[in-house]
Formats: C-alpha cells, sequence, structure tokens
C-alpha cells in the first residue's frame, strides 16, 4: 500500500507516533521505539545542566537522523 | 598588559562572568556540552549553529541550552 504520511516534504513510513517517557531506562524506549516500527517519537524539552553532564543523552540511543523528534513544548 | 574585561550573561538562569569578546561556540565548548545534541537560544532567538563560531556575546545577553529528554 502506498499511503504514506507526508508533512513538509518529508515522508514517514509509519503513522504510528510513539513517547520516550516512563521507561526503566533509555535503551528499553529505544528498543521499544525500534520494535514499533514508529518513525515519529515525541520528547520533552529541557534545559542542559551545566554542573552535570553525566547524565545518558536520549540522542545516543534514538538517531534523529533515522527518527524524527517531535518536541512537546509543555512538558 | 591588556586588562582583561569581563562581562555578565546568563547560562539557563544562572548569571555568570565570562571573559569579553568570547564567542558562543567557543562558550558551549568550554562548558564541555556536546553542540550537536543541543539547541542553543539567543536572548530569546534560536541560533544558526552554522553562524555560531561568529557570534559574539554582549553583557547581559541572555542564553539558554536546551536538549531532548525521554517524555513529552
Amino acid at each position: 500500500m502506498l499511503d504514506k504520511l507526508k508533512v513538509a516534504n518529508k515522508r514517514f513510513n509509519s503513522r504510528l507516533i510513539v513517547g520516550t517517557g516512563k521507561y526503566k531506562n533509555m535503551s528499553e524506549c529505544a528498543k521499544a521505539i525500534k520494535l514499533s516500527g514508529a518513525d515519529i517519537v515525541t520528547v520533552a524539552v529541557r534545559r542542559v545542566n551545566i554542573s552535570d553532564k553525566s547524565k545518558p543523552l536520549l540522542m545516543d540511543y534514538i538517531d534523529p537522523k533515522k527518527i524524527s523528534y517531535l518536541p512537546n513544548t509543555s512538558g | 598588559m591588556k586588562k582583561i574585561k569581563k562581562i555578565k550573561i546568563k547560562i539557563n538562569g544562572k548569571i555568570t562572568s565570562i571573559v569579553e569578546e568570547l564567542t558562543l561556540d567557543k562558550l558551549i565548548r568550554n562548558l564541555k556540552i556536546p553542540l550537536s545534541k543541543v539547541a542553543i537560544e539567543l536572548n530569546k532567538e534560536i541560533v544558526n549553529k552554522k553562524n555560531i563560531n561568529k557570534i559574539k556575546l554582549n553583557n547581559k545577553d541572555v542564553v539558554e541550552i536546551v536538549h531532548f529528554i525521554g517524555g513529552g
């Protein structure tokens, strides 16, 4: 079936949009997204903690070149 | 000897003293933040990372450095 979702000249194979919160850890989140087949994930935007940068980054687990980030500005 | 002038800017809500003539890319590098993984706002405007080495910081500038986290 050729029914791709097209948003601003970007084509998506899946219409499923999944969240990235409430997972036990980042690797579980990345695995679930991969298995779901979703091309778009929702993310939250936060200030970078200048004094502590040791926390793992979402971008290290979910490649933004492969999966589009849909930021939720409310939280 | 030329005296190094300092200016005050706000980074993520915290007032910080930096040297004058510092560019935005040098500030990010000094803070050891991976540039490719963050978005930067300077005085309420999103910064194009292509021009980041040309942007000089001025006194009372407000810098916001954000990243994406799980949630949303």
